[in-house]
C-alpha cells in the first residue's frame, strides 16, 4: 500500500512542488514585506468593511500576527492545500477513466488497500502542503516582526492539514462513487466554496451564525492559534468528518464494479 | 474429468438486454490454451472483468483456480496475470520502473529479471515512458507485466492488437511454453486467426451468449471442406446423390464440379473415381470460414 502511495506521490511531484512553492512564496515573500507597510495597514484595516474582515477571518491585519493569519491561513493556505488534496483524490477516478487503474486493480492487494494507497496520497499531499505553510511561517514570521513560537505555528497549521484531508476525502468519495474525475474535482471545489460562503454569512449575519457550526471553513479557524487558542472543536470536527467520509469512500470503492 | 482452471455456470452480467455476458457456462481445462472468441462487443471483456474480480456477476457461479474471484480476489490476483483490452501504460513510468513497482506490489523481486528477459524476447525498449509507447509497444509492456510473475493462469484480452505477424508468432510460442509448464492461458480475440495456431479449445461468444465450446480439432472436423473435380464431360449433380455430408455442388459445362462437404472425403472420392474423374483438387480447411459459418448458423437459428 505504501509503495503504491509513494509511487502515486512521485507521479504528482510537479503538482506537489508547485503547491509547496506557492505556499512558501506566500508565506515568506508576503510576510517579509510586512515591515515596509505596517503603518499604512493600520489605517487601511480601520477602513475595511466588515464583510472583507470576515473574508480574511477577522484577523487584525495591523499586527504582524494578524497579517500572518490573513495572508497564510485565512484563504491561500487552506485553498492551496485543499486544492492539491482534491487533485490527489480525483486522481483515483482519473486512473479509472484512463484505464491505468487496470494495472493496479489486478495486483494481489485488496480493494481496501488499493483505495488506501490513494487515501495515503491525499494525506501525504495535505501533510506536505501544510508542512510548506508551516516552514514558510516559521521563516517568514520573524521577517514580519511577529513573535510566534514554533508550537503556535504548528497548532495554527494543523487544522489546514485536516481541512485538506477533508476536502481530499470528499473528492475520493466522489471518485469512488462515480469514477468521474471532473465530478470529483468539481464537488471538492464546490465543497470549499460552499463552506467558505457559509462561513462568511455566519460572520456577517447574526441569524445565520449557526452556519459556522457546519462549515469546514470555520472549523479550520484561519490560523487562530497564532493570535489566540486553537479551535479544538473545529479540529475534531475536521478529523471526524474526514474519517467518516473516507470510510464511506472506501466501502463504496470496495463494492463498486470497475469497468476497466 | 480433467481439472479446470475456470468453471462457470450461468455466469451473467448484463449492461442492457443482450449486452454483456449472459448465462456463460465456461470450462477452461488446466494446462491448455483456451481461445475465447467473438466479435467486438460480444461480451468477452465483460466475462474477463468478472473472472478478474473487477466486476461482480449479477447471476451465476464462477470458480477461477478454485477460488471465488470476488471473495478471494487478493489471493487470485497473486496467481493470475492479466492483460486487459487496450490496456494503457502508466504515463509517468517507463517499462523498467513499472516492473520494479510491480515486483514490490507482488513481493516478487524476480519479476524484474523475468520481465527484462521477456522484454528482450519481444523487442521492447523498457526505457521509454508510457506516453511514448506506440499501441504495439503498450501491448508488449502489458504482456510483459502480465507474464513476468509466471502466473498459474494467464488471461489476455486481445493481446495481439497492434502487433506485427512476427511478434504474434513469438507470443504464440511464449503461450505454448506456458502451457507446456502446466499453466493455463485464456486468450480472448475477435479473430480465429489469432488463436488457431495456439489454442487447444475454443469458445465462441456472440451477443453475450456462449454459442459453442469445443476442442479446436473438433472445429476442424466440423469445417466445410472443398474439393474440385474435373471430368472429360459435364457431369450432373445428381451423380453424387446419396453421399452424406455434401453441402453444395456446383457443376460447370466444361466438366468441372466443385463440392463443399463436411466429414470424411472417402465417399466423394470413391464416387468421383467411379465416374472417371481426371483430376482432384483438394483445398485446405479454412477455420475462419467455419468460424463465420458457425456465427451465421447461430444467427439463422435465432
Amino acid at each position: 500500500m505504501g509503495a503504491l502511495a509513494f509511487d502515486l506521490a512521485k507521479s504528482r511531484r510537479i503538482l506537489i512542488a508547485g503547491i509547496c512553492a506557492g505556499l512558501l512564496f506566500v508565506s515568506i515573500g508576503y510576510l517579509a514585506l510586512y515591515p515596509s507597510f505596517d503603518d499604512q495597514l493600520q489605517a487601511f484595516s480601520d477602513d475595511l468593511p466588515d464583510a472583507y474582515k470576515a473574508f480574511i477571518g477577522d484577523a487584525d491585519i495591523a499586527s504582524a500576527e494578524g497579517y500572518i493569519r490573513s495572508q497564510v491561513y485565512s484563504l491561500l493556505g487552506p485553498l492551496l492545500v485543499a486544492g492539491a488534496a482534491i487533485s490527489a483524490g480525483a486522481g483515483l477516478a482519473r486512473t479509472e477513466r484512463d484505464h491505468t487503474l487496470a494495472v493496479f486493480a489486478v495486483m494481489p492487494m485488496s480493494r481496501r488497500k488499493l483505495f488506501g494507497s490513494w487515501w495515503l496520497l491525499v494525506l501525504l499531499v495535505s501533510v506536505i502542503g501544510a508542512g510548506a505553510a508551516f516552514i514558510g511561517v516559521v521563516i517568514g514570521g520573524p521577517l514580519a516582526g511577529a513573535s510566534v513560537g514554533i508550537g503556535r505555528v504548528a497548532l495554527a497549521t494543523l487544522p489546514v492539514l485536516f481541512f485538506g484531508l477533508l476536502m481530499g476525502s470528499i473528492a475520493l468519495l466522489v471518485s469512488a462513487l462515480t469514477g468521474a474525475p471532473g465530478m470529483a474535482s468539481g464537488v471538492g471545489w464546490l465543497a470549499i466554496l460552499a463552506s467558505f460562503i457559509a462561513n462568511s454569512f455566519a460572520e456577517l449575519i447574526d441569524s445565520l451564525s449557526w452556519l459556522s457550526a457546519v462549515s469546514p471553513w470555520a472549523w479550520h479557524g484561519a490560523g487562530e492559534a497564532i493570535t489566540s487558542e486553537v479551535n479544538v472543536g473545529g479540529v475534531i470536527a475536521l478529523i471526524a468528518s474526514s474519517v467518516v467520509i473516507s470510510a464511506l469512500a472506501m466501502l463504496t470503492f470496495e463494492r463498486r464494479n470497475l469497468h476497466l | 474429468m480433467a481439472p479446470t482452471a475456470i468453471t462457470s455456470t450461468d455466469l451473467t452480467y448484463e449492461y442492457a438486454p443482450g449486452v454483456g455476458a449472459v448465462g456463460l457456462d465456461l470450462e477452461v481445462p488446466v494446462g491448455e490454451v483456451y481461445g475465447f472468441l467473438g466479435p467486438n462487443g460480444a461480451g468477452k471483456s465483460t466475462a474477463i472483468r468478472i473472472l478478474t474480480a473487477l466486476i461482480r456477476p449479477q447471476r451465476g457461479t464462477v470458480s477461477v483456480l478454485g477460488l471465488d474471484p470476488w471473495k478471494d480476489s487478493t489471493e487470485l490476483h497473486g496467481r493470475i496475470g492479466v492483460l486487459m483490452s487496450d490496456q494503457p501504460a502508466p504515463r509517468h513510468h517507463n517499462g523498467a520502473s513499472l516492473l520494479t513497482l510491480l515486483a514490490k506490489l507482488r513481493s516478487r523481486p524476480d519479476v524484474v529479471a523475468r520481465g527484462h528477459e521477456l522484454a528482450e524476447r519481444l523487442s521492447l525498449d523498457l526505457s521509454k515512458k508510457g506516453h511514448e509507447l506506440s499501441l504495439g509497444n503498450r501491448q508488449k509492456l502489458g504482456l510483459v507485466t502480465a507474464l513476468a510473475h509466471e502466473p498459474e493462469l494467464v488471461i489476455l484480452d486481445e493481446p495481439t492488437n497492434g502487433l506485427d505477424p512476427l511478434l504474434q508468432r513469438e507470443i504464440g510460442l511464449v503461450l505454448r511454453e506456458i502451457v507446456d509448464e502446466g499453466r493455463t492461458v485464456l486468450l480472448s480475440s475477435h479473430s480465429l486467426h489469432d488463436v488457431e495456431a495456439v489454442a487447444d479449445n475454443v469458445g465462441f461468444i456472440r451477443d453475450a451468449i456462449l454459442v459453442e465450446q469445443l476442442p479446436l480439432a473438433a472445429l476442424a472436423d466440423r469445417a466445410v471442406r472443398k474439393v474440385i473435380l474435373r471430368f472429360d464431360a459435364e457431369i450432373g449433380a445428381s451423380a453424387f446423390d446419396g453421399i452424406e455430408g455434401i453441402e453444395t455442388i456446383r457443376v460447370l459445362p466444361d466438366g468441372e464440379v466443385t463440392i463443399q462437404y463436411r466429414g470424411p472425403v472417402a465417399d466423394v472420392l470413391t464416387r468421383a473415381g467411379e465416374l472417371g474423374a481426371q483430376t482432384i483438387e483438394a483445398h485446405p480447411v479454412e477455420l475462419e470460414e467455419t468460424f463465420l459459418a458457425l456465427y451465421r448458423g447461430y444467427e439463422e437459428g435465432q
